[in-house]
């Protein structure tokens, strides 16, 4: 066998790898949200995948995501998504440069349940964001925002998000304390 | 005894058949020493408090297992646990651990409206009670599965069932496979070793952070238009059947408008429905 196809056949096992490592942090994510009495929502992690031979760049999911309801609190929405590379639109506020792991909040006000209206996109509200440092840092929809980004594609009221790069998740103690510990605080602040 | 599985022998439909995994890891502790294989694992299993009641077993004399055993105690539904560990310490104390072990798939059966219990966990723990009582041992349910974390839900759905048919609540141990690896790592019995492997392999484990290896840049790359290899002849297609006129025609109903300065050019009616 060729140097070139060993290398392929190491990419490939590399690239199953990761997905295997990224199901194990959500799933891990999914329980302590489950502790904290949010439900997650289906087994879905990825969406916008294509089979067709004619979108080779939709093969692989550009994001990873789970999203978590609480019938206690029916208007909000939590999320953690895992950005692994710019939109294909072309649609993101600033180059990904490396992999993020992000979480938020939309809140859809106190008259209105989450229900059905919102949709798997929401995963990427971190990355349609300007001036982002991808360090933790929250960032709060500021008033008008449903206007500027299309009231009918964003029906929550507003939403507070954070991401961090993947790479400093390396343990369960490392989501408690960076990703859910904070995602809580989101909601309840 | 785990080289056809360490060497991708099976098929993954195989692989995930939850009693080779049962068999891998009962089978495997059975052929080491109590210290080695049994206790740790038992150390470990858990309530929905945490607390851990065989933490501190020890001065094990003698321990028999038997395999999907079937019981039937008198006046209780049937079932076939996957293991039943029968443990007798120095004292001459006796224990008597049902385990029943899932991986990919959920409990066999639910609560119905008969008297008797029937939800998987249910029937068996009233087996086990049963039987544990004949013997003067004392009973716990050993309920193994793939969580990351305790499985609440279905234990609870267990305990109701239970309770709902007048009798006390089950006592329900929870271990997940992927603690496993964690326990036994510092094995250092060949046999151990050897199905720490196999359950890596599986993917029992827990989260361990991303490990990205170098890998070689490769030159590949498929030219469009260039077939690579030699040709004796070119190409020919020929095509042999005739064309059927076919009337149906596709019939446009709605014009799409593009607004390029939204995220989302199309509304798409289409939802999941949740």
């Amino acid at each position: 066998m060729s140097e070139d196809g060993k290398n392929i056949l190491k990419l490939l096992k590399q690239i199953r790898d990761l997905c295997e490592n990224t199901s194990l942090l959500l799933q891990t994510v999914d329980e302590r949200m489950e502790k904290e009495g949010w439900e997650s929502y289906s087994n879905t992690a990825i969406a916008w995948s294509s089979a067709s031979v004619q979108n080779p760049k939709q093969w692989f999911p550009d994001t990873l995501f789970r999203f978590y309801t609480n019938n206690s609190h029916e208007n909000i929405l939590l999320f953690v998504s895992i950005i692994l590379g710019d939109d294909l639109r072309g649609q993101y506020g600033e180059e990904i440069t490396e992999p993020l792991i992000t979480a938020g909040c939309f809140d859809f006000g106190r008259s209105f349940k989450v229900v059905d209206d919102w949709d798997y996109y929401y995963a990427k509200l971190y990355g349609y964001l300007k001036n982002r440092k991808d360090q933790g840092e929250i960032h709060e929809s500021a008033p008008g925002w449903q206007e500027k980004w299309g009231k009918k594609y964003w029906r929550a009221e507003s939403y507070k998000c954070f991401g961090l790069p993947l790479t400093s998740i390396t343990n369960p103690q490392d989501i408690e304390t960076k990703i859910v510990e904070p995602l809580l605080k989101l909601f309840s602040k | 005894m785990f080289e056809a599985q360490l060497k991708g022998k099976f098929t993954r439909e195989e692989e995930d058949l939850e009693d080779l995994l049962t068999s891998n890891v009962f089978g495997a502790i059975k052929y080491v020493t109590y210290r080695e294989g049994l206790i740790p694992l038992l150390s470990e299993a858990e309530r929905s408090d945490g607390k851990r009641p065989l933490q501190g077993l020890s001065d094990i004399s003698d321990v028999k297992y038997r395999f999907w055993p079937f019981l039937e105690e008198e006046g209780c539904n049937p079932c076939e646990p996957d293991v039943l560990i029968s443990i007798t310490q120095s004292n001459g104390k006796q224990i008597l651990i049902l385990v029943e072990a899932k991986f990919k798939s959920g409990k066999s059966s639910e609560a119905d409206l008969s008297d008797k219990p029937s939800d998987q966990l249910s029937k068996e723990w009233h087996n086990l009670e049963c039987r544990a009582r004949g013997n003067n041992s004392e009973p716990y349910l050993l309920y193994i599965t793939a969580d990351i974390g305790f499985p609440e839900k279905e234990i609870n759905e267990s305990i109701s069932d239970y309770l709902k048919k007048g009798r006390s609540t089950i006592d329900i141990l929870w271990l997940s496979w992927r603690k496993l690896p964690t326990i036994f790592h510092n094995s250092e019995n060949e046999i151990i070793k050897d199905l720490v492997r196999v359950l890596r392999r599986q993917g029992l484990i827990f989260f361990e952070g991303f490990k990205i290896s170098q890998v070689e840049n490769f030159n590949w790359q498929f030219q469009a238009g260039d077939l690579g290899y030699p040709l004796s002849q070119p190409l020919m297609i020929t095509w042999s059947f005739k064309p059927i006129d076919i009337k149906w025609k596709f019939k446009k109903l709605s014009i799409i408008h593009f607004k390029w300065n939204t995220f989302f050019p199309i509304e798409i009616k289409w939802r999941i429905s949740k």
